[in-house]
C-alpha cells in the first residue's frame, strides 16, 4: 500500500525542487540564520489561515513545542527538532518574539536544521501545528466536563490519548482521524474509508497563481487506496485515473502506450527521487564469530571491488529497464569478470570445489546470501541476474526471497549478510533522505549503527573504517547539506561509500514514468528530474476542458 | 458375374477375419478365466482408448522430463541477454526460394521502438539456421552420471536463440525451462503420494483392524486434520520452513506438506474396508491358523482391495500437482531460481505478461495436461478394477 500523497510538500521553506539549496520562504514570509547555524528567526506569511480560517500565528509555534517537550504526550522530543538531529541531541528551544515571528534555537551549530525545513518529509508540521484546534482536547487549556464527552464518543480512555489522536503530523491527513483537521494543505480531507480517500479544495489555500486566482484548480480529489499491484496497473491503462506518479514503473510502458488513444492517457518519463535497487552487504554480519570469514572478506575493499566488478551492469539495464537507467553509482567498477576474478584469487579465494565455486580464503565453503522482499518486480529478476554474474566468478550464491515483515525481523536481528533494496539516492544531496543509513531499508552496519544511537550502551564499537562514515555523518549536520561546506562534506561521503563497497550499485539512476490524462495541463514533461514535484505540487494541475 | 467375383472375394476375406477375431475373442476369453486379476484389470484398461492415451501421454512427459538434460536444448538457467521477453521464434520449412526445406530458423534481429516501448523483431533470411536433430553441444552429464555430448535438437551455433515457446523476462527459453519443471512438478506428486500411501494404509489399516482406543485415536486426529482447508494448512505450514534450507531440502518438505492431509482420506477408507474384511472367512481362517495380525493386514486384506487402492493413488496424484503449483504460484513453495511448473506461473503473474508476453503462461497448458491426463488414467482404471461394471 501506498501513501495518499496528494498534498505532502507544503514546506516551510521552498528550494527548486528536491534542491534545499538557498530556499526561498515559503508559509513564512522571511527567514534568517545565525551565522553559526544556532539560530533560526522566521516570519509567518502575513495573513497565513488554517484551512478552517483561523489566523497561524506564533502560538501555533509555542504550541507545537509545547507538545514536543511534554512527556504524557510524547515520550521523547522529536530527533528533527534536536540539535544536530540525533536522539541525545539537546531539544531546540523555540521564542515567540510577536504574532509572527519566532526563533528556534540549538545549543551547538546545526545547519541540517535548514534542510528540513525545506524538506517535505517534516514539512510544516515540524514547526506548525493548529494550537486553537487542539486545544479543545487538551485538559491543560479545556475543561474536562468538555472533553468527557468526545472521550466517551470515541472511547478513548484519556485525554492525553485524545491529544495524541487529534495532533498529528502531515502523512495522516488523509487517514481516518484526519478529517476536520485544519491543515495548510490544498486540499482537506471530507471521507477517508479503506478503500477511498475523497479530499475538497482548502478554501483558505494561500497560493495563488500569476494572474491571482487561488490555488488549487481542482476543486475535489479522490484517491483510491489498494494494495492491488496488478489491478492498479490495470486501471491506469483504462485510463480510470487521472494522475499516477511515483508509481508506475518502467516495465509497464508498453501497456501505457498502447493504450494512450482509448483510455485518452498520456505518458512521461522523468527521474524519481528513488534509485532502482542496490545491494548492500552487512559489514556487520557474524561479526562476533571470532575470526569470521565474513568479516575478514568484508572488510577488505578487494572483495567488494571483485563484487562490483562482475555485475554486467549494462546487461541488467538492458533486461530489467529497457537501457533507460543510468550506469553510475557509487561503485565505479565496469564489468570486467578478469578483474574481478584476479582479485578474488588475490585476497585468497583460489580453491575451487567440485563444482567450480570458490572456497573462502581458509579454504572453506564459502557461500554469500543475498536476501530480498519482493517489494518490487525487479527485486527479484535483480536477484537471479546477480546469482548469474556472481557464480560467473566463482562465488557460490543463494537468492532467499522472503515475506516483507520477515525481512524486517531478519534485518533487526542483523541475521542478512547481503540484501537488495531501494534507496533515495539522489535525495541524499540535499539533506532530504538518508537513508545510506546504516540500517535503513536494506542495511549494511545495523549494529555499529545502534552503537551510535546508544552512545556504545549496546551494540557494536565500529571499525575505525566504519566509524570514518559516522564521523562524516555527524560532521554533514554541521552545516546546511547544499552549502560549499555541505557539499564538500558529501563528496567525502560518496568517495567513502565507493572505497567500502558497503553499498553495490548494480545501475545508477532510474527513469519512471507518469500517466496522466491527456486532459491535465501543467504535468511535467519528460526528462524532468524528479517524481514528487507532481504528486507534492498538485495544486497546479487543471483540466483543459471543463470537467 | 464379373463383377460378383471380387466381392465374393472379398466377403471371403472378411468372414474369415471375422472367424479369426470371433476365435481370438475366444482365446482371451478363455484365457481370462484363469487370469489373476492384474491381467484382468489390464486387459479392461486397455478398452479404455482415452486412458490408454493419457498414459502414453503421461509416460512420454514423465520420460522427457527425467531427461530433460538431453531433450532440453538449453539450460534452465542459460540466458539469451539481447533475447529477453522474446516471442518464439518462427521455424520455417519453406525456404526463400519457396522450396520445401529442412526446418530452419532466419537470424532475428531487435530493436526497441523508444516510442511504444516494444521490441521490433525483423529476420535476416539470408541467415539461416538449419535445426539438427542430435546435434552436438558442450559435453554435459545426463541425470548427472552419464558423459554426453548431444541434445536431441538445436542449432549448431549455439549463441543463435531457438525459442520455441519464447524467452523469459530474463531471456531464458520457456520451453527448456517447463521441461525442466516437470521434474519437480511431476514428482512431488509421486513423493506425496507414496508418503500418503504409507500413511494411510499404515494407520487405516490400524485403525480398522484393531478398532477401540486406537481407531477412535487415529479418526479423531484425522479429523481434525481435514477440517481445515487444504491451501491454508499448506500456506502455514511452508510459511514456516526455514528458509536458508536449499532447493532439495524444500522440496521434500513441500512433499510432505503436501501429503500431511492427503494420507486421510485414504486412511479412512482403508479403515472401513478393513473393518469389513476382518470378519471374511479368509482373514478368520488366516486368524485361526496363526498368522501374526501384521501378516493378516498387510498379505490378506490389503491387497484384496489392492485395485482400488491403486485408484486412488492415482487420482491423488493431480491434486498434490495442483497444491505444489499453487503454493509456488503463491511464492510459497519452490522458490527461484529453481524453477517448478508453479514458480514458471509465478513469474507470469503480471498484467504485463497478459498483455504483452502471453506465451509464458505455457507452463499453464503443462499443468493442466498434466492434470486432465492423471485423471482419465484414473478413471480408466476405476473402471477396469471395478469387478461389477457392466463394460467387462
Amino acid at each position: 500500500m501506498h501513501e495518499v500523497a496528494l498534498a505532502m510538500g507544503m514546506t516551510i521553506l521552498r528550494a527548486p525542487d528536491q534542491s534545499t539549496k538557498d530556499p526561498l520562504p515559503a508559509i513564512v514570509s522571511s527567514y534568517e540564520i545565525s551565522p553559526d547555524f544556532t539560530q533560526y528567526t522566521l516570519t509567518i506569511r502575513e495573513g497565513l489561515k488554517w484551512s478552517n480560517g483561523v489566523p497561524v500565528t506564533t502560538e501555533d509555534v509555542r504550541m507545537t513545542f509545547e507538545l514536543y517537550g511534554d512527556e504524557r504526550i510524547y515520550p521523547s522530543f522529536p530527533i528533527k527538532a534536536r540539535t544536530l538531529g540525533r536522539a541525545d541531541g539537546t531539544p531546540g528551544t523555540v521564542t515567540i518574539i510577536d504574532d509572527l515571528t519566532f526563533t528556534v534555537t540549538f545549543d551547538a551549530p546545526y545547519g541540517q536544521f535548514l534542510a528540513e525545513l525545506s524538506s517535505w518529509i517534516p514539512d510544516y508540521t515540524l514547526l506548525f501545528r493548529p494550537a486553537h484546534f487542539i486545544k479543545q482536547f487538551h485538559a491543560d487549556y479545556t475543561d474536562m466536563a468538555k472533553i468527557q464527552p468526545i472521550l466517551d464518543a470515541l472511547e478513548i480512555r484519556t485525554w492525553e490519548d485524545l491529544v495524541i489522536l487529534k495532533d498529528m503530523r502531515h502523512w495522516e491527513l488523509y487517514r481516518e482521524h484526519g478529517v476536520g483537521v485544519p491543515s495548510l494543505t490544498p486540499w482537506i480531507a471530507e471521507e477517508v474509508t479503506s478503500s477511498v480517500v475523497r479530499a475538497v479544495r482548502n478554501p483558505y489555500y494561500w497560493k495563488v497563481d500569476i494572474a491571482g486566482n487561488q490555488l488549487p484548480y481542482i476543486d475535489r480529489v479522490e484517491a483510491e487506496v489498494s494494495n492491488q499491484l496488478q489491478s492498479i496497473i490495470l486501471k491506469t491503462a483504462a485510463g480510470e485515473y487521472d494522475v499516477v506518479t511515483s508509481f508506475a514503473q518502467i516495465r509497464e510502458m508498453p501497456l501505457y502506450r498502447e493504450n494512450a488513444e482509448r483510455s485518452n492517457i498520456r505518458t512521461v518519463l522523468h527521474g524519481s527521487i528513488n534509485n532502482p535497487p542496490i545491494l548492500f552487504l552487512n559489514h556487520d554480519y557474524d561479526y562476533e564469530t571470532e575470526g569470521s570469514v565474513w568479516q575478514q572478506l568484508v572488510s577488505d575493499p578487494r572483495f567488494g571491488s571483485a563484487i562490483a566488478s562482475a555485475i554486467d551492469k549494462e546487461d541488467v539495464n538492458n533486461t530489467l529497464y529497457f537501457g533507460h537507467y543510468t550506469l553510475d553509482g557509487f561503485t565505479k567498477e565496469t564489468f570486467d569478470p578478469e578483474a574481478s576474478n584476479r582479485l578474488l584469487d588475490e585476497i585468497g579465494m583460489t580453491k575451487r570445489d567440485a563444482e567450480g565455486f570458490r572456497s573462502d580464503p581458509n579454504g572453506g565453503r564459502f557461500e554469500l546470501t543475498i536476501t530480498t522482499a519482493e517489494v518490487s518486480p525487479d527485486f527479484l529478476g535483480l536477484g537471479e541476474l546477480l546469482k548469474s554474474y556472481f557464480e560467473n566468478v566463482g562465488i557460490r550464491t543463494t537468492l532467499d526471497v522472503i515475506g516483507n515483515s520477515l525481512f524486517g525481523q531478519r534485518m533487526n536481528g542483523n541475521e542478512l549478510m547481503a540484501t537488495i533494496h531501494w534507496s533515495d539516492e539522489p535525495i541524499w544531496a540535499p539533506g532530504i533522505s538518508e537513508d545510506y543509513w546504516p540500517g535503513f531499508k536494506g542495511h549494511w552496519a545495523p549494529m555499529s549503527e545502534m552503537y551510535f544511537n546508544t552512545n556504545g550502551e549496546s551494540g557494536r564499537k565500529p571499525p575505525p573504517y566504519l566509524q570514518e562514515f559516522f564521523d562524516l555523518h555527524v560532521a554533514r549536520k554541521v552545516v546546511p547539506p547544499q552549502s560549499e561546506a555541505g557539499e564538500a562534506l558529501y563528496a567525502d561521503l560518496v568517495d567513502w561509500f565507493s572505497q567500502h563497497y558497503v553499498t553495490i550499485w548494480p545501475v545508477g539512476r532510474m527513469t519512471v514514468p507518469t500517466v496522466y490524462n491527456a486532459d491535465l495541463g501543467n504535468v511535467i514533461k519528460d526528462g524532468y528530474p524528479f517524481d514528487r514535484a507532481l504528486d507534492y505540487g498538485m495544486e497546479q494541475l487543471f483540466f483543459k476542458t471543463p470537467q | 458375374m464379373n463383377r460378383k467375383t471380387p466381392h465374393s472375394f472379398f466377403s471371403g476375406i472378411t468372414s474369415s477375419y471375422l472367424r479369426w477375431k470371433e476365435s481370438r475373442a475366444k482365446k482371451i476369453q478363455e484365457s481370462l478365466y484363469y487370469a489373476s486379476q492384474r491381467k484382468l484389470v489390464w486387459h479392461a484398461f486397455k478398452k479404455h482408448k482415452l486412458a490408454c492415451i493419457s498414459l502414453v501421454v503421461l509416460a512420454i512427459l514423465y520420460f522427457v522430463s527425467i531427461f530433460a538434460d538431453f531433450f532440453a536444448p538449453f539450460g534452465p538457467l542459460e540466458r539469451f541477454k539481447d533475447f529477453n521477453d522474446a516471442p518464439p521464434t518462427g521455424i520455417h520449412l519453406i525456404n526463400t526460394d519457396g522450396k520445401l526445406s529442412r526446418p530452419c530458423i532466419y537470424e532475428t534481429k531487435r530493436e526497441l521502438n523508444t516510442d511504444t516501448f516494444k521490441y521490433e523483431y525483423s529476420e535476416d533470411s539470408s541467415k539461416s539456421h538449419t535445426i539438427r536433430f542430435f546435434v552436438k553441444t558442450e559435453p554435459y552429464k545426463l541425470l548427472g552420471f552419464i558423459p554426453m555430448r548431444h541434445k536431441l535438437f538445436g542449432l549448431e551455433n549455439r549463441q543463435v536463440p531457438l525459442l520455441l515457446f519464447g524467452s523469459d523476462r530474463l531471456g531464458r527459453d520457456v520451453f527448456s525451462r517447463i521441461l525442466y519443471a516437470g521434474r519437480i512438478s511431476l514428482f512431488i506428486g509421486f513423493g506425496g503420494v507414496t508418503v500418503a500411501f504409507i500413511l494411510g494404509s499404515i494407520l487405516g489399516g490400524i485403525s480398522g483392524y484393531y478398532g477401540g482406543v486406537v481407531d477412535e485415536a487415529i479418526q479423531r486426529v484425522i479429523e481434525v486434520l481435514i477440517s481445515v482447508p487444504d491451501i491454508p494448512i499448506w500456506i502455514a505450514l511452508s510459511a514456516a520452513l526455514p528458509r536458508d534450507w536449499g532447493t532439495i531440502n524444500i522440496y521434500l518438505a513441500i512433499t510432505l506438506i503436501l501429503s500431511i492431509r492427503g494420507w486421510t482420506g485414504l486412511a479412512r477408507v482403508v479403515r472401513g474396508r478393513i473393518i469389513s474384511l476382518r470378519e471374511e472367512e479368509f482373514a478368520l481362517a488366516a486368524k485361526a491358523a496363526g498368522a501374526s495380525d501384521r501378516r493378516i493386514i498387510f498379505k490378506h486384506l490389503l491387497p484384496a482391495f489392492s485395485s482400488y487402492l491403486i485408484v486412488h493413488i492415482t487420482l491423488a496424484i493431480p491434486g498434490i500437482i495442483l497444491g505444489e503449483t499453487a503454493l509456488s504460484f503463491l511464492g510459497l513453495g519452490i522458490r527461484p531460481p529453481a524453477v517448478s511448473w508453479g514458480t514458471l506461473l509465478q513469474e507470469a503473474q503480471d498484467v504485463n505478461v497478459l498483455a504483452n508476453f502471453p506465451w509464458m503462461l505455457l507452463p499453464a497448458l503443462f499443468v493442466v495436461g498434466a492434470i486432465l491426463m492423471f485423471n482419465f488414467v484414473g478413471d480408466g482404471l476405476r473402471d477396469a478394477a471395478d469387478p461389477y461394471a457392466s463394460s467387462r
